[in-house]
């Protein structure tokens, strides 16, 4: 977790709309990321990606994840899957049940790297680093969890 | 990925590679038609083909960030550490790279189906999602809040009664997602 010790926040400024500077050129969308398809004529529509009153849900964990965090019933648990990969860029795939709050902090190879505090209810998806190989990823989480809902942030290779 | 339907879409997308789904016909319209073809030329392979006239569409795709509007890139350091939280309600739209605007709806309709079900022509949200980052040492951090969407490449083609097909339209159209987040690079100054 980031300390917030007076050094520290001496140390380190804080972004604000204010202090936004002109943007900088930000490296391209990958494009190793495709996928195609071929469909079948059918009626022409606006298809809403979520039905209404449909329920925002968390499930399991990636396939791709290299660390994983969860949280359920007021039990949180933490695992380091795979070591990272030499190249690949990693986000935060983070997201939570309910009405409330959760939060993230990463590390990797035990130095703290970045961390975010979201509501609940949206799938989120924030920058991790980018691996230099090998480095062991942990996620911590504090989370909710109350009976019912359920929590969950993984490592995995950024879209 | 099976967060919810939205990130199933997205991260799902990702992972495929070449999906080709066959093109649906009415089986009592084929079946006339082939037994009429087969009746008037049977010893043509070529001209025996016989398809159901309709429209299609062929897709690819490839993940891209898309930027919410109102929101400005922040950017900070050498070094240190940088606080950003998204607490404007930005928005970010479909955008049509090539093609016609009258493709957005059937191209989406088709993508969230076979691609990426978390696609959406709109991505507006008022949620607050504070990021923290520590930067490296002698470098500037730069953040921006996207969408996490795709570019759809399509090609929208006629089936024709001998099964040849002819294009009626090609394009691409940048989609958002339902996933949304901070993208964070680094720069030398």
């Amino acid at each position: 977790m980031f300390a917030a010790g007076g050094a520290l926040l001496a140390a380190c400024s804080v972004a604000s709309p204010q202090a936004a500077t002109p943007s900088t050129p930000e490296p391209s969308a990958s494009d190793s990321a495709s996928a195609s398809a071929e469909t079948s004529g059918s009626p022409d529509g606006d298809e809403s990606p979520r039905a209404p009153g449909e329920e925002f849900t968390v499930g399991d964990h990636s396939e791709e994840a290299i660390a994983v965090a969860e949280a359920s019933e007021r039990h949180v648990k933490s695992l380091t899957l795979t070591p990272a990969e030499a190249g690949i860029t990693y986000v935060v795939h983070a997201a939570c049940t309910g009405e409330g709050w959760m939060r993230y902090w990463l590390t990797v190879d035990e130095r703290e790297v970045s961390a975010s505090r979201l509501r609940c209810g949206r799938d989120v998806v924030d920058t991790a680093f980018t691996a230099e190989g090998g480095e062991r990823v942990q996620l911590h989480l504090d989370a909710p969890a109350e009976e019912g809902e359920g929590s969950l942030a993984e490592v995995v290779p950024a879209p | 990925m099976q967060f919810h339907r939205g990130a199933v879409g997205v991260l799902a997308a990702l992972s495929l590679g070449a999906t080709l789904l066959a093109p649906a016909t009415a089986a009592s319209e084929t079946d006339a038609c082939m037994a009429g073809s087969g009746t008037s030329r049977p010893d043509s392979a070529q001209s025996a083909a016989c398809c159901v006239t309709h429209t299609n569409y062929s897709l690819t795709s490839r993940g891209i960030r898309m930027p919410f509007s109102g929101v400005p890139t922040f950017k900070n350091g050498p070094g240190g550490k940088m606080i950003v939280a998204r607490s404007y309600s930005g928005s970010v739209s479909a955008q049509v790279v090539v093609g016609a605007e009258t493709e957005v709806g059937a191209v989406l309709a088709r993508a969230t189906a076979h691609l990426s079900t978390s696609l959406a022509k709109t991505n507006s949200t008022a949620s607050t999602n504070t990021y923290e980052r520590h930067i490296s040492r002698d470098k500037y951090g730069n953040a921006k809040y996207v969408s996490w969407g795709e570019e759809v490449a399509y090609k929208k083609f006629r089936i024709n009664r001998d099964c040849s097909r002819t294009t009626l339209a090609t394009g691409r159209i940048q989609y958002p997602s339902e996933s949304e987040g901070w993208y964070y690079w680094e720069t030398g100054s």
